[in-house]
């Protein structure tokens, strides 16, 4: 009788297996939520808040809400659109995201998002970080102010390279991403280019060493495709080689 | 080795006394206390157990003890100073001695705390590192401030100058005089709760020959709710916690009691310790757990010694054995850890970062076994109306909310303190009761509570009235409201754990916005995102992160009214 589980997301029905979240059962669905935390195979996460969907009127992050048979989820609102926007338009201003002087432009899921969601300006006064990167490691560069905590690097380390080379330190405001070594230095851990960890960031901020600009700003995956059709991925992730 | 390991009555070795942090990083003295302390091998989850112990005893958890402790538990320093930096009271350097911070809530500043902490920190200049935590639950005899960890309360511009003096003249704190580290009960009206005191031998004789079954029943009768906060029915947490499927369980006290303006369980505590062990001996007993946890406050780390040395009373005693033992386990100064998935975490020895739920901790808990988290006052309660029966419990308080309830209650009364009431007395009954001068606004159950004004006031404490959340904060007419929402704001800023995105980010927004609007400079829409940060965080903290900016646009927009009404 599985087969026949659904729920609906905006009156559509979509079909779940038990124990999948609403994220996973829209994905194979090919409903897209905004998201910037999940990505599957992973184990969920539920930091960045942008999936939020809506359930007898209170609000679930999808990618962490399991599946249950004939649930009403609200989606495409406009009042759940305009606190998408928000959640990026906070995340912009928490780190270093101009857009026009960044790497990853064009490549970026937070950038797409944002333009998915009608940001058109920054909404808050910028925090300014000041984080110390890292430039240690011959292949990969991290850029800390544009982290967004976000742990797919982390998870993707554990549970698809089987490495312990990334974590999250400190609290609240003082929440950073480091390097599993007594250095805290990435050149000190296992991580290597052609890792799932070195290629999942969802933003600028573990970058790769080698090709940055090869494909120009204006010819990029969201620049071709906005991200509700093209989904969350990076040009690079398949060069990530098990 | 120093007076740190002068041995109590018990025969214990007292972890936690007021010696002077040892000079230097000395590796041999570290393993010591840390058999004191564990009495056993440690591991990676003991980690921040571990660091409480050595940042007490050496003032700071320097490099070399971050690598003597990264080898030990096979880690490396990086994965040691992320947890460091997570928790208030650890820190990778000490420049003094004496670190001496100010409990920063809002009770604390109105009578006059930054001015002795200006004061102090000017004139100790080089003698003291002088900081600030949030709320250390000493509201009711404030202001206060940890040195070392240990409690000085009723502070005052006299006895911040004895202190300067002491500081100069290089005098040991184990020498500072004793009544300046006095911590009262306060109690100022006790129940039938506070007046429990049960013979644990006739206690546990009786009621542990009971059927967990029957026992789980008669807390289902009662109609007991959590009294943490949440008012989760505790008999069904208990019957959920026994039906889970699991080799083993857990038995955890949340004794992390952080809301600001909170201080009953420390009471509790301190005066019915052997009620709450009692409550979690029934507890173990119903669910079939062998072992219970009581996670304490790292601002409450002068009880430690006292409870341990109780413990090992019952442990002589044979109230606890192989079939459930009680340890403690130290906070370190982090609020959310009071939140139960968060506390899990930390239990285990990692930054306090909420869990996702569902799991919930009575299937999915400590070490992923089945647990039961519930509050002191909860155990405490539970015990009684095992002893009592249910028919007695429930002959006081409401129909949906039986029992009693204590308040903390502090800021703008002659008679701050204790006040244990029938669930469903009003705010007004409290108010007379504390002899509140000129009430105008009081906040309910702390920052993450609600802030409530005279119209209010008829409404019941009670889980269907007004949710009573043991806190209460009385303000008078001359206090601005939003300087209370601000010291708030504040608090969940410096608090949240910087997990998801709209707690993370948007307190620190708001917080700052919130400065911009009193300045009449530019800033974002903090009705808009208040709402954002209540709506959309992952956790009870970010739920709540921005009430105390509603409560305070609500009441200004409603003032505005009022005057355009006249």
């Amino acid at each position: 009788m599985t087969d026949t589980l659904q729920f609906f997301i905006d009156q559509q029905a979509v079909p779940f297996q038990p124990g999948q979240t609403l994220m996973q059962a829209a994905q194979a669905a090919g409903l897209y939520i905004p998201h910037l935390c999940f990505h599957d195979g992973l184990t969920p996460h539920g930091s960045c808040r942008v999936c939020i969907v809506e359930i007898n009127g209170s609000i679930r992050a999808a990618c962490t809400t399991p599946a249950t048979a004939n649930l009403q989820v609200h989606s495409e609102t406009s009042a759940l659109r305009t606190q998408r926007r928000q959640l990026i338009e906070l995340l912009f201003a928490e780190g270093n995201h101009l857009c026009p002087s960044c790497e990853v432009s064009g490549n970026c899921q937070l950038q797409a998002l944002a333009y998915d969601l009608g940001m058109t300006h920054y909404e808050f006064v910028p925090l300014d970080p000041h984080r110390q990167n890292d430039g240690s490691h011959p292949d990969l560069f991290i850029e800390q102010d544009r982290c967004i905590f976000c742990e797919l690097c982390t998870r993707s380390a554990q549970q698809q390279d089987h490495k312990n080379v990334f974590g999250i330190g400190g609290r609240g405001a003082d929440t950073y991403l480091f390097a599993q070594a007594d250095s805290s230095r990435l050149a000190d851990t296992a991580i290597t280019a052609q890792d799932h960890a070195a290629h999942i960031c969802p933003v600028g901020c573990i970058l790769p060493k080698q090709g940055s600009y090869q494909i120009p700003i204006g010819q990029r995956v969201y620049d071709e495709q906005p991200i509700h059709l093209r989904g969350n991925h990076r040009p690079d992730e398949q060069d990530a080689t098990p | 080795m120093t007076s740190s390991s002068t041995a109590s009555a018990s025969g214990l070795p007292r972890l936690f006394s007021r010696s002077a942090p040892l000079p230097q990083w000395d590796a041999a003295a570290a393993q010591a206390l840390l058999q004191a302390r564990f009495g056993r091998l440690w591991q990676r989850q003991d980690l921040l157990q571990a660091l409480i112990v050595i940042q007490h005893h050496f003032g700071a958890i320097t490099a070399p003890a971050q690598t003597w402790l990264a080898r030990h538990c096979q880690s490396n320093t990086a994965d040691v100073r992320a947890l460091i930096h997570f928790y208030h009271f650890l820190q990778e350097e000490r420049s003094t001695p004496h670190q001496i911070l100010f409990s920063s809530n809002i009770i604390e500043e109105q009578q006059g705390m930054r001015t002795l902490f200006d004061e102090l920190r000017m004139g100790t200049h080089g003698l003291a590192e002088v900081g600030l935590t949030s709320c250390i639950g000493l509201s009711d005899q404030g202001p206060a401030a940890l040195v070392n960890g240990h409690p000085l309360t009723r502070l005052s511009g006299q006895r911040i100058r004895e202190i300067q003096r002491q500081l100069q003249q290089q005098i040991p704190l184990a020498q500072w005089p004793q009544n300046w580290f006095r911590v009262d009960d306060n109690i100022q009206t006790a129940g039938r709760l506070l007046q429990f005191q049960p013979d644990p031998a006739l206690f546990l004789s009786q009621l542990l020959a009971q059927a967990p079954q029957q026992v789980i029943d008669r807390v289902q009768q009662s109609g007991l709710r959590g009294l943490g906060g949440a008012g989760f029915p505790t008999g069904r947490k208990w019957q959920a916690c026994a039906e889970a499927p699991g080799a083993d369980r857990y038995v955890i006290c949340n004794a992390d009691e952080g809301e600001p303006g909170t201080f009953k369980d420390r009471v509790l505590l301190q005066h019915n310790l052997d009620a709450v062990l009692c409550g979690m001996r029934m507890c173990g007993h119903a669910v079939s757990a062998r072992h219970g946890i009581l996670y304490l406050r790292g601002e409450y780390l002068f009880l430690f010694d006292a409870i341990n040395t109780r413990l090992q009373q019952w442990r002589e005693q044979q109230w606890l054995n192989a079939d459930f033992n009680i340890e403690i386990q130290l906070g370190a100064g982090a609020y959310v850890c009071g939140e139960e998935t968060a506390l899990l975490e930390s239990i285990e020895g990692r930054r306090g970062i909420p869990r996702i739920k569902p799991p919930f901790p009575v299937r999915n808990g400590l070490f992923q076994l089945p647990t039961v988290v519930n509050n002191v006052e909860t155990f405490a309660a539970a015990a009684w109306l095992l002893q009592s029966g249910v028919d007695a419990f429930r002959a006081v308080g409401t129909e949906q909310s039986p029992g009693t309830r204590l308040h903390s209650v502090a800021g703008d009364c002659e008679k701050p303190g204790i006040y244990e009431l029938p669930m469903g007395a009003s705010v007004q009954d409290l108010l007379q009761a504390c002899a509140a001068r000129n009430p105008a606004l009081v906040q309910l159950g702390g920052p993450s509570g609600v802030m409530s004004s005279p119209a209010d006031w008829q409404q019941p404490l009670a889980f269907e009235g007004i949710s009573p959340g043991g806190s209460v904060m009385v303000f008078d007419a001359s206090r601005a409201h939003f300087n209370i929402a601000r010291n708030f704001t504040a608090f969940f800023q410096q608090e949240s754990c910087g997990f998801c995105t709209p707690c993370r980010a948007g307190t620190q927004v708001l917080l700052r916005d919130m400065d911009c609007a009193a300045q009449g400079q530019q800033h974002a829409d903090l009705n808009a995102l208040a709402t954002l940060i209540n709506s959309t965080s992952h956790c009870g903290l970010g739920q709540t992160a921005g009430r105390p900016v509603l409560h305070w646009l609500q009441m200004n927009a409603a003032k505005k009214t009022e005057v355009a009404h006249d």
